[in-house]
Order: C-alpha cells, then structure tokens, then sequence
C-alpha cells in the first residue's frame, strides 16, 4: 500500500533527525528549541544544489551537502549561544527557530515563500530510478516507493550505529559528564564549550542529512515544512520514547507517527465526527495527548543505558590500600620540589573584600592546611587558583608559568587539580565512568580519533578501563563501579571525589574540605589516602579543613585565614597551640581541646 | 524617485503596535520571572476573552461597556483555570523547562483548534463601524489604539503598584526573587502562583480586548501577540516589568519603521533582524535580565 | 514518588495506543463495498479553513440529496476528509495517499497552490479525477487530471477592470495590495496587465505576509500615491477585512476591490464593506436549489463550488458507466472535457481541454449584512 509505505518512509526519516536531536538533548542536554532549522537547512541544501547546481546522480553528494550545511548553521548558532555559558543557548535557538522561516521567505534563491519543487529522486550514478522503476527481485517485485523505504531504514540503521558509537564512547562520556557538571569537566582539564559545539555539530549534521533524505524522498520543500511545528513534534517524539535513549529516541519517533495516522482513521472513519471539525479535532486531540503523555510519563520510555565494564583479567596482584608504614605527622625533613606559589591574591565581591592579599607555596610531597573561619576567603583562593574565579590582583605560578587569566581547563591541564566542597561527582554516570571520565589524555574524547583510528582509542580505552579498576580497588569501591553516582552514600562519594582527582593525576590537589560531613569512625581511611597523595604519590597537597583533628595528622604546614589574609602560619603544633588564636577562631569550648 | 515619506506615521503607528504587543509582553514575563515557565498558554486566556466578549456582545447582547468587565474576568479565570488544572501539576513535580513549554504551546495549540472545531474559524466582528479616532502626527489612532497604547501603560503602572504595595503583590515579588527564601519564611508558593496567573490573565484579557475590537475574533488571533511577545521580551529582557515593555516599543517601532523606505516585504526579515541582533550582541536583552531564565534541560 | 505505579501504567497505556494505532489502519481498510468515498480538502491554516467550511456545507447538500435518490449507481456516496494542514503539501501527501489507497476516493476537490502543484504527480498516477479552487494558473499545468472549477487570476482582474471602466470612470490609477507569496505576485502583475488594458494605471503595490497582524505599515505607504482605488490580493480569510477596515481608518475614501477571497461572512457582516467596494465571485443564480443559495447566503461563495463537485462527479460517473467505460480518472475528466459545456443545478462551465475552465463569474457589494449581485457574466461572455 503506498500510504503505510510512505508513512513508513517519513518515519524513517524523521527517526533520522531525531537521533540528532537524542544527541544534542539527551546526551548532551542543550535544551535545543530550534531542532527543525537544522532539518530545513539540510533539506533546503540539497534542493538548492541539486536543482541549480550538482548534476543528476548526485544524492550521496546531496546528502553529505546537508549535512555540512546544517553543522555550519549549527556553528554559526552555537558559538555565540555556547559561549554566552548555555543558558541563552534556549532563547537563541528558539528565535533562530521563529526567524528561520521568515529569512527563508524572504530570500530569492530559496525559492520564496514558495519553496523549490522538482528535486531529483534518489540516484546513485547511473542509478537515476524513475517513478515507474521496478526492482524484479524474482520472487518479488520491488516498487520504487518501496526501494525507497528499503534506503531510508537503511540511513535510519546506519544513524543509529553511528549515534550509537558515539554514546558509547569515550567522547560520549566526555559529553555526558559535560551535562551533568560542566565545571567540574574544566577541573578536569576538558574545554566544556568546545565539546558542547561538537556534539551540536554532530548531531546538526545528522538532523541534515535526514533533511535531506525528505528534500530527496517529497522532491518539494517550502517554508511551511519547518516551522515551531514540526520542532514541537520532534521534541515530542524524543520525550515520549526517552530523550536519554537512542533507542527510545527511534521508538518514540514511530509511537508518535502512529498516533498522528491513528487519530487520523480514529476521527475520519470511526467516530461521527462532523465532517469539517475532523481536521481541527485532530489537531486539538494530538495536543491533549501530548500533554497527558507529559503528566503520566515525562520521562518516557526506556531510560539511559549504562554501559557495564567488567573487570579485566588482573595482569597484577591488586594493589593494597596503604600498606606502607605512614611517617608520624609533623615536619618532613627534605624539602619537595616547589610546585606552586601564589602571592598578594586579591578578590573583592562588590563592596565586600574576599580576598585581600593572601600568598603561600606549595611543594611536592607536603600537605598544606588552610583554616580559618566561614568567609575567611579560603574556597575563593582555591577558585582562583583553579582559574573559576578572577583574581583582582596578585601572581600564582605552576611551576614557571602563571597560571592567572587563564581558563579552569587550560590551568587544570598544567597540573592543577581540586574537589569541590559541594563533592559534585557526576550524578548519572556510574562510578567506573567518573573515574574513566577524569583521567587525562584520552584519545577517544575526540570524535575525529573515533572514527578514524578506531584501533587506537580501543586499546587506550582498555588501559583507562584497567587503570580505573586499580584505582577503584584501593579507594574501596571495586565493588559499586557499575552503579550510578547518584545511588552511593555521601562518604562514598566523597571517596569517589578523591578516587577521582587521583585518577587525573596532577601535580597540586586542591582538596576542599574533604572529610566534612564524614563519620568519624571512617576518618582514618581518609586521612590515609591524602596522607598516601602526598608521601606515596609525591603530589603537593593543599586542604581546606575546619576539622582540627584531621590538620593535626596531617599537615606538614598550616596556614590560618581570616578576613581574606594569612593571618599566620607555621606548623600544626604551633598554630594550633596558639591558645588566643585558637580562641578567636574556634571559640572557647574548642581552645580547649586543641 | 519619490521623496520618502514622513517619517512620523510610521513613529505614531509604530509605538502603538509596540504598546499593543507590551501588554501580552507584561503578562508573559510576569509569569517566565516568577513561575519560571514560558506560557504559551496565555495564548487559550486571549482567546477566552476575546470571545467572551463576541459571545457577551452578540450572544447575550449586552452593550460592550457592560460586556468588557465580564471578558476580563473571564480572561483572568481561564488563566487561574489553567494553572491550577494543567501546569500546577508539572510545576509541584519540578518537570524541567522543555516539558513545561510544549505542555503550553500544546494548551494553546488545544484551544485554537478546539474552537475552531467547536464554533467555527470565520472571523467575527462585535464593532462593525469606523472606531472614532484622532488624527495625531499625520496618522490616525482609532479609540482602540489609544486604549490599547492607554490600558497597557495602565496595566503597567497598575502591576507595578499591585505588586509593591498589596500583600499577594509582595509574595509574587518574593517569590519571583528567591522562591525557597519565600518559602522559608512562610509565603504560599501555590497561592504566590494563582495571584500571578490571575494577575496575567488580567492583562492578557485587556490586550485582547481592544485587539479584537479592531481586527475581529476568529481562532487564530492570538499567534502573533504570542509571538511578538516573546520576540519583545528577548529583545527588552527581563531584568525589571518595564524592561520587556520597552522592547515592546523597540520592537513595533522596528517593524513600523523597517516599512518607512524599504517594501513592505521587508517588515518581517529587519523586524525579526532585530531581534536576533540583539541576541547575538547582548543576549541577556538590551535592559537586562534575561538570564534569570531557569534552565534544567 | 508514584514512579513505580505510574511506570507499568504509563508502559501500558502507551503499548496500547501503539496497538490501536497499528490495528486502526488495518480496520480502516475495511470499507463498504458499494460506497461511493469523495474526497474533500480540509484545512486548519487561517485563511483556507474558512471556506472549506463552505465548500463542505454544499457538497454536504449534494450528497444528502444524491443519496436520497438512491445514490449512484446503487452506490451512497460518503464524503473522505483529506487534511491538508496548514497548506503543507507534504501533510497533504500523507492525508491524500491514505483517502486514495484505503478509502479508495473516485474523486477530489481540494486547493492551495502548492498543495496541488506539488501533489499533481500524485494525482495523476493514482488516475483520481480532481478539482481544484485554487486560482494559481500553475495547478492544472502540474496534473493531466484536474480542472479547474475557479477562475484564475487573470479572469478576476479582467473582471474588476472591466466593472471599474463601466461603473466607477473617474477611477484611472490604482495601487495593489498583495500576499508575498507567487499566488499574490501573480494577482499583482496580471492585475496591472488587465487594469493597463483599460487605461487604469498602477501607482503603487505592497505585499505582506500570509495572515498579518497588522498592515497599516502597508496601507500608508499605498496611500502616499493616491490611489483611486485599491486592489485587495491576499490568500483569503480575515485579511481582506483588517485591508478594508484600516484603509477606511486611515482615511481613504476610494474603491476597493477584491477577488473570491472576498466572499466569506467574515465580509458580509462587515458594515465597513457596504460603501465603495466590490468583489468578483461566484453567484448562486435564482434557478439554484434552495438549499445552496441559503446555505451560501451562511457560509459564503464557496458553498455552490462544494455542491457542484459532488453534482458533477455523480454526473460524470453515470455517464461513463453508461458508456460501458469502467470508472477511472482518466475517463471521467476524458468524459468531462468531451461534454465540455455543462449546466449544473447552479451554473453554466465550459470544461476546457488544458484544464482551465471559463465558469460564470458575478460582481458583489455588500449590503445589510449580506452580498447582493451586481451583475452577473457567464461563462461564454468569459471564455
């Protein structure tokens, strides 16, 4: 039957494009309101170059050309909007969406408000089927409207692989942890930005290219294609099958065609509606639905896969947690390498002064202590320091470069690194993931490496993955990898913070207030890891800590904060044993146990 | 060529339209600021009371003075209607912002063709007469016009009263800054929300009115206030109420303007240029403020 | 929350819409045998939704009356709505294929410019006869299937001319104001040809957008020329209205004029209408059924156009069968275009071979509320 094979042809083509859309929204949770002018763009090149320019034959070519003009309209909307921190990124492509016809209407060579007619059929070659054209298969014959349904479940397979390739792989990951926690992907050293226009992009060029595909498959496209309509409709086929779902995302796209076709024969052949009211009927009654689907099952169908990883064949005996003899607290006698230095940090917050001039270095091997009370400007150094905040005045160095002005993801991947007091582990990827995520030099975070040296990022993979193991058995959490983020206690995340940091491997940790909020009877295991990053490790430690007892075991040196200055500095025993100190700070109850 | 013409027609025309698209802009902003959801909804309330008053003028046959009171209170009940019956729902259960914008659209889109179903899509006309006007800057401003360009400075200055001096205005302006503060000390949230959808409703409702009066009502009248209000409040931000009225006047004045020596044609495309300029080079809006959007995608 | 509960329902609910939607298209194929399915146009886009109301309303009366009569052939016929949406030719696409594979339609009336020319192909490999209101002279070069049951545009504007040279000689320039789209760029330059050909001048022409807001941006510019009349060319719906309506606001006092858009109650109850302004459409003569001249008198000048394409397609069927012919599109427009000069139970056509038809067209005023005839001019006048 000509009309379920051409439904089923639209759907197809639409599945197409709402791949795009699962991987701009779902993966990488831009909310995207313009998703049609990607699909317009792609459909309108393909008509323009192959009625005005390309020679018959050319549908691949066709193809490829929307693709390529639906990402340049993707850059061209994206970085502006991306830069501008993603919360305009909404409005912009929502008016992108309303001015997008309008601009179309108004230019000549789109064909006006009349759009393009006559676009040539699919042709591959020599290959240039007319309307007629049968394919005899022996047992069966082929119509050209059902070949044509046969290539476009092909595309349809053939985005679904490469959608799928991309979620499941490193940079699928990148850009998953980007959704859920996009500065704390900078302190890791990723340029979030960056990996959110490439996603936009790639899931533009696909939504294109199925542009495309219908320019070629109706052989019109007009202005009336592709307006706030059809971006609700493919929104609503994203939601309704699960926007986090490359499957869900196909199922939905079909679920939605067939209650569209469905109302169709439920108003014109079932019910006795009044023959004029059918078509606004069915319009009113999509929408009712849509919005009872919404209030029953926002989240739709199928839910984000997760991927599971095994643990490999151990090559070498798990390594013990703390097994070496931890030198007592106090000085350590040889002096580390200096591996960073700040001085005369200043950062004021309108009237109010956070930061007025505070300077300290930090060297391989020794934990720094930061204390001082609420508001003493302690988490606004580390902020400058890691490049979230802008320093007024004052110098920081890794090593021999400054590292002020410059960007969190730039000065992270100098060899800077911090937690946040906030834990901020990425909620929606497994614990295995956050690790995987936050180790550094990985090939496959880049697409072009995916497709092009497959061999390579598969083999740096399979070390991240086994390196990630190790380092899950001796932080003591081997045995939730495969669990969400968000299913783990506190303690436990605060663990998978430090799990983390280490897996990124820096030169300075910036630990802000690691053990609060930690059951003292599991603060041995904690202090245990920070005292091994520093001994073990040989990083350069600094803590931020209101935890007295933890700066006691701990820090080689203290620095003691208040009002946005270094107050004072020296070892545990002597700033802590300054009694009048301690008393201003802490109170009395407190000065008298320290 | 043609000398072009005066420009002041167009100046007259054009602040009218922008004052015209302020009130539908008002309304939406009011509820994008403290509800945080884009209402395309409010799209079903101008229709509800545009065809209140058709139904109240030519149904009951009551005179218009009589039938305006009634249209506005119709207005302003479907708008509290649809907030306690479709988007309380979602907004109890925290549904992030696309969620909240297609339940909107998808109210309006309803309501459109439910009417035009239920009654029919011909236009009809409560004034079937020339409306008296004023010659004013070498054009002529008809009476809805002027209560248009009147009702919304009303409208404004009403809100702005309404919300800083009277107890519920005060939990709308509580709640539109820090909703869990409000909370915490006490403010009805729910209660916060029907004031502000009441309050909307109210002036969506007086926008229709004199709109209808001049164009007539048929079920596809409310596409373009929508739109345009939208459109207004990217380009003014919402910063403060006035900033979206004054990208309003900005707006109508772009579109009036944009015809002074170019063709017609071109209204859309500088018009809509506008607007996407001021995206580009300030995306927060003009005034400001337009990063108070919440966004959970 | 309630997730688990709402979870296997909502997975339910929505495996079961799947269902129903699949098995819907399988029963719906199911049709009665000796149903007669014709196709009619419906749209939800501003303009078109208010006259396929119209045209509905007339073909309803043609049906009823047939099948009061025994139908066609033994066979009822039974009207197939195809929604073309909002004149989206691809909408169009799905509605049509599924009103030709499943309902089986003999027959359709439909119009929208794009939505014929894109879909002509469409047409004509599915052998439907079809008919179009759409007075885009390009429709019936894209199908070898349809005729035309409207007039195009350059008969509306040799109309207008010709009226405004006998009834209303002081005018001598006028100014356009048009739709943006090729229908409305086609009115314009047809419009200046015809006007020019009895010494009326065009001085100035604007376009606007498709249903606009607003065209007092338009409007003052077309008055700067001083028109003595002005030429309405919209798609149709409210906006012939918000044309006359802000042009007699803005002060103009001079005639104007318009095409079939003009013929909807939208118009009719329109007071601003009753003074200097005609339109061109089609009369419903007093020798028409009662039902179609009160039923035009409602919904407006495109109600005879539904009653007539019903008429026309029973007539065509009996004639063919009666001819031994089976009963395709080929044969019946073959049929239609063989009689070429038919009397419906409303009008007189004359059926040409390139699809184009020479139809009777009439000049309207309006008054009290309703349209009064003018003149009337028939088809052979026209042809």
């Amino acid at each position: 039957m000509l009309y379920v094979v051409d439904v089923l042809t639209l759907t197809a083509i639409m599945a197409v494009a709402v791949h795009g859309y699962m991987l701009i929204k779902g993966l990488a949770g831009l909310l995207h309101l313009g998703h049609a002018v990607f699909y317009g763009l792609g459909a309108y090149a393909s008509a323009i170059l192959t009625t005005k320019v390309l020679p018959p034959g050319s549908f691949p070519l066709s193809v490829a050309a929307g693709a390529l003009a639906a990402s340049a309209g993707a850059l061209l909307i994206g970085w502006p909007a991306l830069k501008a921190r993603g919360r305009y990124f909404m409005i912009v492509t929502f008016s992108m969406q309303l001015i997008f016809i309008t601009l179309v209407i108004n230019l000549s060579f789109t064909g006006g408000p009349d759009g393009l007619s006559s676009i040539p059929r699919l042709s591959f070659g020599p290959w240039q089927p007319g309307k007629r054209w049968m394919l005899d298969l022996g047992l069966v014959t082929l119509t050209f409207a059902q070949v044509k349904l046969l290539v476009m479940t092909g595309f349809t397979a053939l985005s679904f692989w490469f959608c799928s390739r991309i979620v499941d792989s490193p940079y699928g990951r990148l850009i998953r942890a980007v959704r859920e926690d996009e500065q704390v992907a900078e302190a890791y050293g990723r340029d979030a930005t960056r990996a959110k226009l490439s996603i936009l992009l790639i899931g533009a060029g696909i939504t294109g290219a199925a542009g495309s595909l219908f320019a070629h498959h109706f052989n019109y496209v007009g202005p009336s294609q592709f307006e706030l309509e059809l971006t609700m409709l493919l929104l609503a086929m994203l939601i309704l099958g699960g926007q986090t779902s490359l499957l869900g995302a196909t199922i939905g796209t079909g679920l939605m065609v067939g209650l569209l076709e469905g109302l169709r024969f439920v108003l014109d052949n079932w019910l006795a509606v009044p023959f004029e009211m059918t078509a606004p009927l069915r319009q009113a009654a999509y929408s009712v639905i849509l919005i009872l689907i919404l209030a029953v099952r926002a989240r739709g169908l199928i839910p984000e896969r997760l991927k599971r990883h095994g643990r490999p064949a151990p090559a070498l005996p798990p390594r013990p947690v703390a097994a070496e003899p931890i030198p007592s607290s106090g000085t350590v006698t040889e002096l580390g390498e200096v591996v960073l230095t700040c001085s005369n940090l200043q950062k004021h917050f309108g009237g109010l002064t956070a930061v007025a001039g505070a300077g300290f270095s930090l060297r391989r091997g020794r934990i720094v202590a930061i204390i001082g009370s609420n508001g003493a400007g302690k988490t606004t150094i580390f902020n400058i320091l890691s490049g979230f905040e802008r320093a007024d005045l004052g110098e920081a160095h890794m090593g021999r470069q400054p590292i002020l002005g410059k960007t969190p993801a730039e000065i992270a991947r100098l060899g800077i690194a911090r937690t946040f007091q906030d834990v901020r582990i990425w909620n929606r990827l497994t614990v295995i993931e956050n690790i995987l995520a936050a180790r550094p030099h990985q090939p496959g975070e880049h697409p072009a490496h995916l497709f092009l040296s497959p061999g390579r990022v598969a083999r740096a993979e399979a070390d991240n993955i086994a390196a990630a193991w190790t380092l899950l058995e001796r932080f003591g959490l081997a045995d939730k990898a495969n669990d969400l983020g968000n299913d783990l206690s506190y303690a436990q995340r605060k663990m998978l913070a430090l799990g983390r940091i280490t897996a990124f491997g820096p030169a300075a940790m910036l630990l802000d207030e690691p053990t609060s909020g930690v059951d003292p009877k599991r603060l041995d295991v904690f202090l245990d890891h920070i005292r091994t990053f520093a001994r073990t490790d040989d990083r350069a430690v600094c803590l931020i800590e209101h935890n007295m007892t933890v700066v006691k075991e701990l820090a080689d040196w203290v620095l003691f904060m208040d009002e946005g200055k270094v107050m004072t500095s020296g070892t545990p025993h002597e700033v802590l044993g300054d009694h009048s100190l301690m008393r201003r700070y802490l109170g009395h109850q407190k000065a008298a146990t320290a | 060529m043609t000398p072009p013409p005066s420009i002041l027609p167009f100046l007259a025309n054009g602040l009218s339209l922008g004052l015209s698209i302020s009130l539908v802009a008002l309304a939406m902003a009011l509820i994008w600021r403290t509800v945080g959801i884009i209402d395309f909804g409010l799209g079903a309330v101008y229709l509800a009371a545009a065809y209140a008053t058709l139904f109240l003028t030519k149904g009951v046959g009551l005179p218009l003075a009589a039938a305006i009171p009634g249209a506005l209170i119709i207005g302003t009940a479907t708008a509290i209607l649809l907030y306690w019956a479709v988007y309380r729902g979602f907004i109890r259960r925290g549904s992030p912002l696309f969620v909240t914008v297609l339940v909107s659209i998808s109210v309006f889109m309803a309501t459109q063709n439910l009417i035009s179903a239920a009654i029919s899509p011909q236009k009809f006309y409560f004034i079937d007469t020339i409306l008296p006007g004023i010659t004013v800057l070498g054009t002529r401003l008809n009476v809805a016009q002027l209560a248009k360009m009147g009702v919304s400075l009303t409208a404004l200055a009403g809100v702005a009263f309404f919300c800083l001096r009277t107890g519920p205005g005060a939990t709308i302006l509580a709640v539109a800054d820090n909703k869990r503060l409000a909370q915490g000390v006490g403010v009805n949230v729910d209660r916060a929300y029907g004031w502000t959808y009441g309050l909307a409703g109210l002036v969506v409702s007086a926008a229709a009115i004199p709109d209808v009066a001049e164009s007539g009502v048929d079920p596809f009248v409310a596409i373009n206030p929508v739109f345009l209000a939208l459109a207004a409040i990217i380009i003014g931000g919402l910063g403060s109420f006035r900033n979206p009225v004054l990208g309003a006047v900005l707006l109508g004045l772009a579109f009036h303007l944009a015809v002074w020596v170019l063709p017609a044609s071109w209204q859309e495309v500088i018009a809509y240029g506008f607007v996407l300029a001021v995206l580009v080079a300030r995306p927060q809006g003009l005034f400001g403020g337009l990063n108070i959007v919440r966004e959970r995608a | 929350m309630t997730t688990q509960r709402i979870r296997p329902w909502g997975r339910a609910a929505l495996a079961a819409l799947a269902t129903f939607a699949v098995l819907a298209m399988g029963i719906g194929s199911a049709r009665a045998a000796d149903d007669l399915p014709l196709g009619i146009c419906q749209s939800t886009a501003q303009g078109p939704a208010k006259f396929s109301t119209a045209l509905w309303k007339g073909a309803e009366i043609a049906i009823n009356e047939i099948n009061a009569q025994g139908g066609v052939n033994g066979r009822k016929l039974k009207p197939v709505p195809v929604d073309v949406g909002n004149n989206d030719p691809a909408q169009a696409r799905l509605s049509l294929n599924k009103a030709i594979d499943v309902d089986k339609i003999a027959s359709l009336v439909c119009w929208g410019t794009n939505v014929m020319v894109q879909n002509g192909p469409l047409i004509d490999e599915a052998d439907i006869a079809s008919f179009t209101m759409s007075s885009g002279t390009g429709v019936v070069k894209a199908s070898k299937l349809t005729q035309q049951l409207e007039a195009v545009t350059t008969l509306y504007c040799k109309v207008s001319a010709a009226q405004i040279k006998a009834k209303y000689p002081a005018v001598k320039t006028f100014a356009v104001l048009y739709v943006n789209y090729e229908f409305g760029i086609e009115l314009r330059d047809k419009c200046e040809e015809e006007f020019g050909k009895v010494g009326i001048k065009l001085v100035a022409s604007e376009g606007h957008p498709n249903a606009p807001p607003d065209l007092r941006a338009q409007l003052t510019k077309l008055l700067e020329a001083k028109p003595d009349a002005i030429y309405l060319g919209p798609i149709g719906g409210g906006t012939v209205a918000l044309g006359i309506r802000t042009a007699r606001e803005l002060g103009y006092t001079g005639l104007l004029t318009t095409y079939g858009a003009g013929d909807t109650p939208d118009i009719y109850n329109l007071k601003l209408a009753e003074g200097n302004f005609f339109f061109v459409s089609n009369e419903v003569p007093a020798t028409a059924p009662e039902a179609v001249k009160t039923a035009t008198a409602e919904y407006g000048g495109y109600t005879p156009a539904g009653y007539e394409f019903v008429w026309l397609t029973a007539k065509l069927i009996r004639d063919t069968t009666k001819d031994g012919q089976p009963v395709s599109g080929k044969a019946l427009i073959a049929k239609l275009r063989q009689e070429r000069d038919i009397q419906t139970p409303v009008n007189r056509y004359v059926f040409k071979e390139d699809g184009n038809t020479a139809r009777p067209l009439a000049i309207f005023t309006i008054e009290n509320g309703a349209r009064k005839l003018e003149r009337i001019l028939s088809a052979k006048e026209l042809e």
